[in-house]
Order: structure tokens, then C-alpha cells, then sequence
């Protein structure tokens, strides 16, 4: 399986605390890659990393390599890193003073990407992927916080997907929704996983478990253990990995 | 037991009628000048009053056209000039306020925020008024537009820190350059609370008074070019409320019952855009 990004001896600190040390990582092109562990660990950390959010904090301090297509992509704009390389949050943020056509189309539409008549098709589509253009085709302009939260979610996934990104970060995407909710995101990634690489932050193994290709541990800011989903859950190496799956540390 | 109670209670009693009546004296003042204002304003009110210019001092026919027209130029220009540097103001606040760097500004703007609005005036008078030697509707504008600037950057910084950082992030992660981000995303964001800041800075200068006495004067007649003297409501209030005629404090009472119409109207337009929100 071709190999999309590959993070090279990555060490991220705030101020003079180091968070992430030494990771080295190879996401696989179109699959899903789950990245688990406690809390703390630094895996949202180290999802920012991947596209350069860390940039706006003047305490954090990146060191290391992440490669897109080989490419590294601290060399090059973070402008079109982020669209490269899509990211979606934790809690639903949606533009709250935006109809919910203009949240799907105003990255596109502030990157000067595309005119205005294929806007239209842009926002169409993008809600198609997202699982979300049925609910919402005949209330465009109303604004999107009418919204459930779950449709929200949906929405900034139609968001990030309307700039058209190779790769898809999501931070622990179903953590704030409730079940039914969750249960359509996962089909959701699981479906996007055709077109996009897809890495997944979650705290939720039976999650990482159900929809993920592949599964990386992380421990303390290290990437403990990395293999396919089904391998490491079943045959964890590392004793610590197998402690963690069987709920013996949180 | 039951005596520290009724100690609590009569305790309770008085604090609480201590400050009702600390409201009532509050607003017994304001109550008594809006009633003496509609008393005094209405019976000014007539046709005449909104299309004719003043007339000679005493004469009991004529209107004050000319102010309220001067006072909407005034406060059009004025807001022309000073909403968008106000905004644009408000914006470096939120963004670089914080900094070391920036310590100096923002206490500036704080300062400029709390000068009397008469030193505007003379500041402006010297810098326009003496060297152009008139005084001029522009220079007028002008010292409003300085009133308005700080009102508007504080109102903006505060409405930008109240929208969460996760959507300006949200934002930053779509690739949005950050300058749009800025405008278009975040200030969007708090565009409720930026537009009620600037009504409240558009209230404020129509009802100022020091600042214009200073750089236009005031006029007998209607506007003629924005190097001329120019008229505006509180200029004819100042000055005819002065004077003998009753004809003419009359007029200033009409023109002090319009300028509370105004200010009503627009707290209660910030008031509904609150609930908006």
C-alpha cells in the first residue's frame, strides 16, 4: 500500500515542554488510520502537526518532517497545506453567522478557487459526500446553527471536503454527538475512505476498532505500536499497548 | 435562633429599600427632563418646524431644517470617516492588542476613549479651522469622526474576543489566508456586536455638543459647501436656549425632543439587535 504522509523523527513542544518525541509514522493512501491512546497523549497534538495548526501558537515549537507525496510540508505554504490536508474538529464549529450554503462554500469561495456558478455544484456535491444534501437541500440559506449537532458535524465535514483535500484529519469527530449521530459519521468516514487517506483521533477504541484500516497507540507523546487494526488489537507487541486495550490503564 | 432571624430579615428589608430608593433618586432625574422635554418639544412640533430654516431671532414663524440637516451631514461624514478606521482599529486591538509592542496603542485608544470631547474640539480647531481659516462642516465631521474612532475600536475588540477561538481556527484550517480570516470569518462572526458598537457611537455624536461649538459654529441657513459653517441640532439648542425670545427657546425645545427621539430610537435598535443575538 502506497504510503501518503510520512512523519519523520517529529518532536512538537510547548514553551519547554515537550509533547511529542521522536514519532515516526506512514499513513497509508485511501484507508483509514486510527490513532488511539489516553488522554494527554498528544495525539491531537499530533493531528495539528499535520497541517501546520500549530503554526499559530507562538509557544509551540515543531521539529521534524511530515511528508505529503514525499514532500515536506514545512518547506512549503501552510495556505495550501491546510487545503491539501483537511482538518475537522472535535466540537462542531460551524460559521454561526452563515447560511448553511455559505458554510460549505466560503472556503472555497476565500481561497478564490472556483466562480461563482460552480459554487453552486461545489456545495452540492461536497453535501452529497457528507451524507447531508437530503436534509438539507431546500433550507440553504437558513442559518446553519439551526442545525442539529450531528448535522453540524456533517456540515463542517462537507466544509472541509468542498476544497476538494487529498487528506482528511479528524479530531475525535463523534466525541461530543450522540449515538445515532456517531453511527452515521462512521459510515460517513467509512464511505470517504475511497477518495481520501483519513486519519482518525480517537479515545474510543471499540471506534478505531470498527471503522479503522490501520491503528497507531500512542503513549506519553511515542508512538508505541503501529499495525492494522485487526493485528494489533488482537496481538498487541508491546505489553503497555495490550494494558491499554484491555482497559488497564486509561 | 428566632431573633437572629427577624435580625436577617429586618437586615434584608432595609438593604433592600435602601437601594430601591437609592434607583428612585437615580432616575428621578431623567424621568423629570424627559417629561419637561416632550412638554416643552411637542408644542414646537409642527410642519413648519421640519422644512423651514429659522428665520430672524424672535420672530415665532420658521423651523430648524437647517440643523437636522446639518446633523445628519455631520454625522454621515463623520461616520464615513470614522467607522472604518474604528473597525480596522478594533481589529488590530483584538489581534496584536496583547503584545508588548501594542501596550501603547491600546492605552491610547483607552485615553482617547475618555478625553472630554471639548479638547477634541480644540484640537481640531487648531489643526483644520485655524489653518483653513473658516470654520467648516468638514472640520465639524472631523471632530466627531475622532469621538466616534475609540468608541467603535473598543465595542470591536470586545465583540472579536467573544467569538470562541475554535472558529477563527475553523477557519484557519479551511487554508483561509489570514487576513480574510480575519475579516470573514471572525469579524462575521461578531458583526451583531460590531454594528450595535457602532449605533452607539453614531448616538453618541449626534448629541454632541463641545466638540462642534469648536469647528463649525452654526448656521442660519441651509448647508453650502463643506468649507462653510454648517448648522446641526445641538449647535441651535446651545444657542437658542440662551436667548430672550421665547419663540426661539421654543424651537430649542423642539430640537431637544427630536434629539431624544433619536437616541431612543437607536438604543432601542441596539436593543433589538441584542436580542437578536
Amino acid at each position: 500500500m502506497k504510503t501518503k504522509i510520512e512523519i519523520r523523527n517529529l518532536n512538537v513542544w510547548f514553551n519547554k515542554r515537550q509533547v511529542i518525541y521522536d514519532v515516526n509514522l506512514k499513513v497509508p493512501e485511501q484507508a483509514i488510520t486510527a490513532v488511539i491512546g489516553p488522554s494527554g497523549c498528544g495525539k491531537s497534538t499530533l493531528l495539528r502537526a499535520i497541517n501546520r495548526l500549530h503554526d499559530l501558537i507562538p509557544e509551540a515549537k515543531v521539529k521534524g518532517e511530515v511528508l505529503l507525496d514525499g514532500k515536506d510540508i514545512y518547506k512549503e505554504d501552510p495556505l495550501v497545506v491546510r487545503r491539501k490536508i483537511g482538518m475537522v474538529f472535535q466540537k462542531p464549529v460551524p460559521f454561526p453567522s452563515m447560511s448553511i450554503f455559505e458554510n460549505v462554500a466560503i472556503g472555497v469561495k476565500l481561497n478564490d478557487l472556483a466562480k461563482k456558478e460552480r459554487l453552486e455544484k461545489i456545495v452540492e456535491r461536497s453535501l452529497r459526500m457528507a451524507a447531508l444534501w437530503e436534509e438539507v437541500k431546500d433550507i440553504l440559506e437558513s442559518p446553519a446553527t439551526s442545525l442539529s449537532v450531528g448535522q453540524q458535524q456533517r456540515l463542517t465535514i462537507a466544509r472541509t471536503l468542498a476544497l476538494e483535500p487529498e487528506v482528511l484529519l479528524m479530531d475525535e469527530p463523534t466525541s461530543a454527538l450522540d449515538p445515532v449521530s456517531m453511527k452515521k459519521i462512521e459510515e460517513l468516514i467509512v464511505n470517504l475512505k475511497n477518495d481520501y487517506t483519513i486519519v482518525v483521533v480517537t479515545h474510543d477504541m471499540r471506534q478505531a476498532a470498527r471503522i479503522s484500516d490501520f491503528t497507531a497507540f500512542m503513549y506519553e507523546g511515542k508512538i508505541i505500536e503501529f499495525n492494522e487494526t485487526s493485528e494489533l488489537f488482537r496481538n498487541p507487541k508491546e505489553e503497555i499497548t495490550e494494558k491499554y486495550i484491555t482497559g488497564r490503564i486509561s | 435562633m428566632i431573633s437572629l432571624r427577624v435580625k436577617k430579615k429586618v437586615q434584608n428589608t432595609f438593604l433592600f429599600l435602601f437601594a430601591f430608593l437609592s434607583t428612585i433618586i437615580a432616575i428621578i432625574p431623567l424621568f423629570s427632563i424627559i417629561f419637561e422635554v416632550i412638554k416643552n418639544g411637542i408644542e414646537a412640533i409642527n410642519l413648519d418646524f421640519f422644512i423651514q430654516l429659522p428665520g430672524p431671532l424672535g420672530e415665532s414663524i420658521g423651523g430648524i431644517a437647517n440643523a437636522i440637516q446639518g446633523t445628519l451631514i455631520l454625522v454621515t461624514l463623520a461616520s464615513i470617516i470614522g467607522v472604518p478606521i474604528g473597525v480596522i482599529t478594533g481589529i488590530y486591538l483584538y489581534e496584536y492588542g496583547k503584545e508588548k509592542k501594542s501596550t501603547l496603542i491600546s492605552f491610547s485608544v483607552d485615553l482617547l476613549y475618555d478625553l472630554p470631547s471639548i479638547v477634541v474640539g480644540i484640537f481640531v480647531y487648531i489643526t483644520v479651522v485655524s489653518p483653513m481659516r473658516s470654520f467648516s462642516a468638514l472640520a465639524g465631521a472631523l471632530a466627531l469622526a475622532i469621538v466616534m474612532i475609540p468608541i467603535i475600536a473598543k465595542t470591536t475588540e470586545e465583540s472579536l474576543t467573544l467569538v470562541p477561538p475554535t472558529i477563527s481556527e475553523a477557519g484557519i484550517a479551511l487554508g483561509i489566508p489570514k487576513w480574510k480570516n480575519i475579516v470573514f470569518i471572525v469579524l462575521n462572526s461578531a458583526k451583531n456586536g460590531v454594528l450595535n458598537g457602532i449605533v452607539l457611537a453614531v448616538a453618541r455624536i449626534t448629541g454632541e455638543t463641545a466638540p462642534l461649538i469648536m469647528t463649525c459654529l452654526g448656521s442660519n441657513f441651509w448647508f453650502s459647501g463643506m468649507d462653510k459653517p454648517i448648522n446641526s441640532l445641538t449647535l441651535l439648542i446651545w444657542r437658542y436656549a440662551m436667548q430672550p425670545y421665547p419663540s426661539a427657546v421654543k424651537k430649542a425645545w423642539g430640537a431637544a425632543f427630536l434629539l431624544l427621539l433619536v437616541a431612543l430610537a437607536l438604543n432601542l435598535l441596539v436593543k433589538s439587535g441584542g436580542e437578536r443575538k
